[in-house]
């Protein structure tokens, strides 16, 4: 489906590596889609989010160790809904793709604990969005040592058997962190390390814990009320001593952590994990050596630069070629919904909103396990998934139509938002449907509406 | 936190023994010597015949996630140290309803206790997970993967249940049912089905031809899938228009639940979750918060024991929980997190009673001076159920269901009525667990099982 139609290629941008297009996007970016995608990587107001009610990290951090469910729930409810509010009027929303790319691969579930709770939306926010296009390395030592993460998988109190309090206390490491970062982190499943590797990078990994409620308020342990949550390192806790991981050895107490990640970030099996994963998103289930090396190879010349990676992504001849077969994640779909009717959801109706998402099983930060939420087709087009995609659109279209009219009538929306994707039949049934709520629900239940 | 049951066998490990009917009850005090209990005895409970069979077996595990009071639940009168602990949270036994073994249930529970008195219903007062952390998060994953701990990327023991099942058989080739989520317990290797008991409003049916019109042209994968999903929607009973708004949604879940376990060559197995039950915080007693669930929970129950009327018989259903909650009431007139559980099971397939020893709630008796002790691994209460209502392998449940827990978790007998058709099939070679079976599916190992690592 190669095309020279500028229409056409604004649309597959839009849609592909996009949050879907707004009525007059496919315009706006039609003259170049490639250069609207790069543009949006490098533009500063369309990379930032800032809102009046969120709050800094270490704030979020106290109150995540201190504060009561309606504090810290607080804190997550008002990131999901600016995060939210963000895409929907984002230009293209390349960028805001990444976004929650990188947030998904490092992926936070907020019923973890209170602490995860009060921090996912908020490094997101602060950290994800400065990093996703910026050196992998310190993506992931910014994401590794965020005390949310060390409380997700387990690390806060895990102790060195040989330091000085794992002797007295008999207490010894916690694996689950060390083992995630390998698996899903860097290297990914069936790269060649062995046990020995999870377990010499759990040694590296103890110690490095966060200031727990109780020391801030007791001031003991170098906890303070400056401190409540934050990352710390609790040198009598670290296994000392030289560590051998994949083979290299490392010395140091601290900063042994940022050697091995370092090393870790720019491995080629990393490399080729997170051009697979970027290519599973993008485009296809079925990525090919031809798709993943040269993205592979972009961001290891780059020393895991991952602009390199994203530009090598869009420059892949089959990310304008292949057909659009990916099927829009149920987030995506309703943001792509408001982005479509130019609005977005009003203060009173977010908890349906939320509740549309739950029911589709993609509320963000919900998803239990380190993983993230599946990235292939199988997992979200299923028969029940499909059912409530319509009864869902169908209310959300509804409610947003309830809140302010139309401007466009929805078969010259239709044709706006999908521009030369949309095919005779759907337009048929958005010209002939009964009324408006209707006439836009066929839109979004299309498939050149619901694939990507 | 993490504490690993004691080393030692539990008391009841060894299985309890059902001969007849005077033995049903294999209650035992430990701890409790002198005191006044049982204001029933086992004859309390009826003995009719049941036709369960094999063949029409229909299995569904409710989880009630947040950690469900069983305290307040299954009320164990007969120990004074219960009102000691509780206080005010404590259910007054004069409300309570009476079975058997000097145990109380919850007033709350009325269709579970006519299903008591018929019974139809068991409890085991007191099991625990292989885990002890007091973590939603840790225990109910343990719950649902069936491991003696995490093990992030493993499936779910109902999805490697299926898979040790016979093709052919309608249990496995009907597939698992998941209602309104795809929880753990039921990922990996085996397909799902699913159907959500969703309150919005169903897609407008004059928007559905128009819709398929655009599918057949354009995407017959979603028209196939989107056909699928209405027809399984319209089975649960719904018709593409709203559920019943007069029943809460857990009971529209229920209900969809019946109605798909009933359709000829549809699931024989499903699971279903409960939300809402960690009450820290004014949990009340006879009214609130807890009783609202409890009474919403044994709602759906008599509903379900209509809905199933033709199966009821060959029915067994278990309600669990990933934790118990502390003995003492808290400072909040609520309950924390704890550690032992009572399990609930019903159905027609269901030898009611109580199942398993009581461990006490006597300050020496507590874990760490504050939890229920558990005198049965959890796990060996699902292998009861699997075994006796669905005939699986005893050896396959130690290895594959549930890897490496024949010593931990020994099969609890006796929860089960003898099956009037055939008898459990016992294979002789049972296969070994393989990781296919273990894992839920990496595309990227896949990917490098394919095309290899990339060399730069």
């Amino acid at each position: 489906m190669t095309s020279t139609d500028p229409l056409a290629r604004a649309a597959l941008a839009a849609s592909r590596f996009g949050l879907g297009a707004r009525p007059t996007t496919l315009q706006d970016i039609a003259s170049d889609p490639r250069g609207a995608l790069v543009e949006e990587l490098t533009t500063g107001w369309i990379r930032r989010l800032r809102g009046a009610d969120l709050v800094d990290p270490a704030q979020a951090a106290a109150t995540g160790v201190s504060g009561s469910f309606t504090d810290y729930e607080g804190i997550n409810r008002a990131e999901t809904v600016a995060a939210f509010n963000k895409r929907v009027y984002a230009p293209v929303g390349f960028f805001e793709r990444l976004v929650m790319f990188w947030s998904n691969h490092f992926n936070l579930s907020v019923e973890k604990a209170s602490l995860v709770r009060a921090m996912r939306g908020v490094i997101e926010r602060c950290v994800i969005r400065g990093l996703a296009t910026g050196r992998f390395d310190r993506l992931l030592i910014a994401l590794l040592t965020q005390p949310a993460m060390l409380c997700y998988l387990d690390n806060q109190e895990s102790i060195g058997p040989n330091s000085l309090i794992g002797l007295r206390r008999g207490a010894g490491v916690n694996v689950n962190l060390a083992r995630e970062i390998l698996e899903l982190h860097t290297l990914g499943y069936g790269a060649g390390y062995s046990e020995g590797d999870i377990l010499q990078m759990a040694y590296v990994l103890s110690g490095h814990s966060y200031v727990r409620g109780w020391e801030a308020d007791r001031n003991l342990n170098g906890g303070s009320d400056a401190t409540r949550g934050q990352y710390i390192f609790r040198s009598d806790w670290h296994e000392a001593g030289p560590r051998r991981v994949l083979g290299r050895r490392y010395t140091g107490r601290e900063g042994q952590l940022t050697a091995v990640l370092t090393d870790l970030a720019r491995h080629p099996a990393t490399a080729q994990h997170l051009a697979f994963k970027l290519v599973q998103h993008f485009l296809t289930d079925a990525p090919t050596p031809a798709m993943v090396d040269p993205i592979a190879r972009a961001y290891l010349d780059s020393e895991g630069d991952l602009m390199q990676a994203a530009l090598a992504l869009i420059d892949l001849p089959q990310a304008w070629t292949l057909p659009q077969t990916k099927l829009r994640t149920p987030y995506e779909l309703l943001v792509a919904q408001a982005r479509a009717l130019n609005r977005t959801w009003h203060d009173d109706d977010l908890w349906l909103l939320l509740q549309i998402l739950d029911a589709l099983g993609h509320r963000p930060g919900y998803w239990e396990t380190p993983d993230g939420y599946p990235d292939d087709t199988a997992h979200w087009l299923s028969p029940n998934g499909l059912r409530v995609r319509g009864d869902g659109l169908q209310k959300a279209t509804q409610i947003l139509l309830a809140r302010a009219p139309l401007t466009l009538p929805p078969r010259r929306l239709a044709a706006r938002v999908l521009g030369p994707a949309q095919s005779a039949e759907t337009a048929a049934a958005v010209r002939s449907a009964a009324d408006p709520v209707q006439a836009l629900t066929l839109l979004f239940m299309a498939p050149e509406f619901q694939r990507r | 936190m993490t504490r690993p049951l004691p080393a030692r066998p539990l008391p009841s490990s060894t299985p309890a023994r059902h001969d007849c009917a005077d033995n049903r009850l294999t209650l035992t005090r430990r701890g409790l010597m002198g005191l006044s209990v049982g204001l029933f005895s086992s004859t309390f409970l009826s003995e009719r015949a049941r036709a369960n069979t094999l063949s029409d077996a229909r299995l569904l595990i409710v989880v009630l996630r947040g950690g469900m009071d069983g305290l307040s639940l299954l009320v164990p009168a007969f120990d004074p140290a219960y009102y000691t602990a509780r206080g005010p949270l404590a259910v007054p036994p004069e409300q309570a309803l009476a079975l058997s073994g000097g145990f109380l249930l919850h007033p709350a529970m009325r269709e579970v206790h006519a299903l008591y008195a018929a019974g139809e219903t068991a409890f085991v007062p007191s099991a625990g997970l292989p885990l002890q952390t007091r973590s939603h998060f840790e225990c109910q994953e343990v719950l649902e993967n069936g491991l003696a701990g995490s093990r992030p990327g493993a499936s779910g023991w109902v999805n490697r249940l299926l898979s040790v099942l016979p093709r052919g058989e309608p249990l496995r080739d009907g597939r698992m049912l998941a209602i309104n989520s795809n929880p753990l317990i039921v990922r990996g290797s085996e397909p799902v089905l699913n159907w959500s008991s969703t309150w919005f409003p169903r897609l407008r049916s004059s928007a559905v031809a128009p819709l398929h019109q655009i599918y057949a042209a354009r995407d017959p994968e979603l028209l196939a899938m989107h056909r699928l999903g209405l027809e399984v929607d319209a089975m649960a009973g719904t018709d593409g228009l709203q559920n019943d708004p007069d029943l809460p949604p857990v009971v529209n879940g229920f209900r969809g639940a019946a109605r798909l376990l009933m359709t000829a060559g549809g699931p024989r197995v499903a699971v279903l979750a409960i939300d809402g039950w960690d009450t820290h915080a004014e949990q009340g007693v006879l009214d609130g918060q807890f009783a609202e669930r409890l009474s919403v929970l044994d709602r759906a129950l008599g509903v379900l024991r209509r809905d199933l009327a033709g199966v009821w018989d060959s029915t067994a259903v278990v309600v669990t929980t990933e934790f118990g909650r502390t003995v003492p009431a808290n400072g909040t007139r609520g309950t924390d997190h704890g550690i032992g559980m009572p399990v609930l099971l019903a159905g027609g397939a269901v030898r009611g009673g109580i199942h398993g020893d009581w461990p006490g709630c006597a300050p020496g008796a507590l874990l760490d001076g504050y939890d229920l002790r558990p005198t049965l691994d959890l796990r060996s209460v699902f292998k009861g159920v699997l075994s006796g209502h669905l005939g699986v392998d005893p050896a396959q449940l130690d290895t594959v269901v549930f890897p490496d827990s024949a010593r931990a978790a020994p099969l609890l007998q006796g929860l089960i009525v003898e099956t009037t058709s055939r008898r459990p099939r016992a294979a002789s070679d049972p296969a070994p667990l393989t990781e296919a079976q273990l894992s839920v599916p990496t595309p990227i190992l896949a990917y490098r099982q394919r095309h290899g690592a990339f060399v730069p």
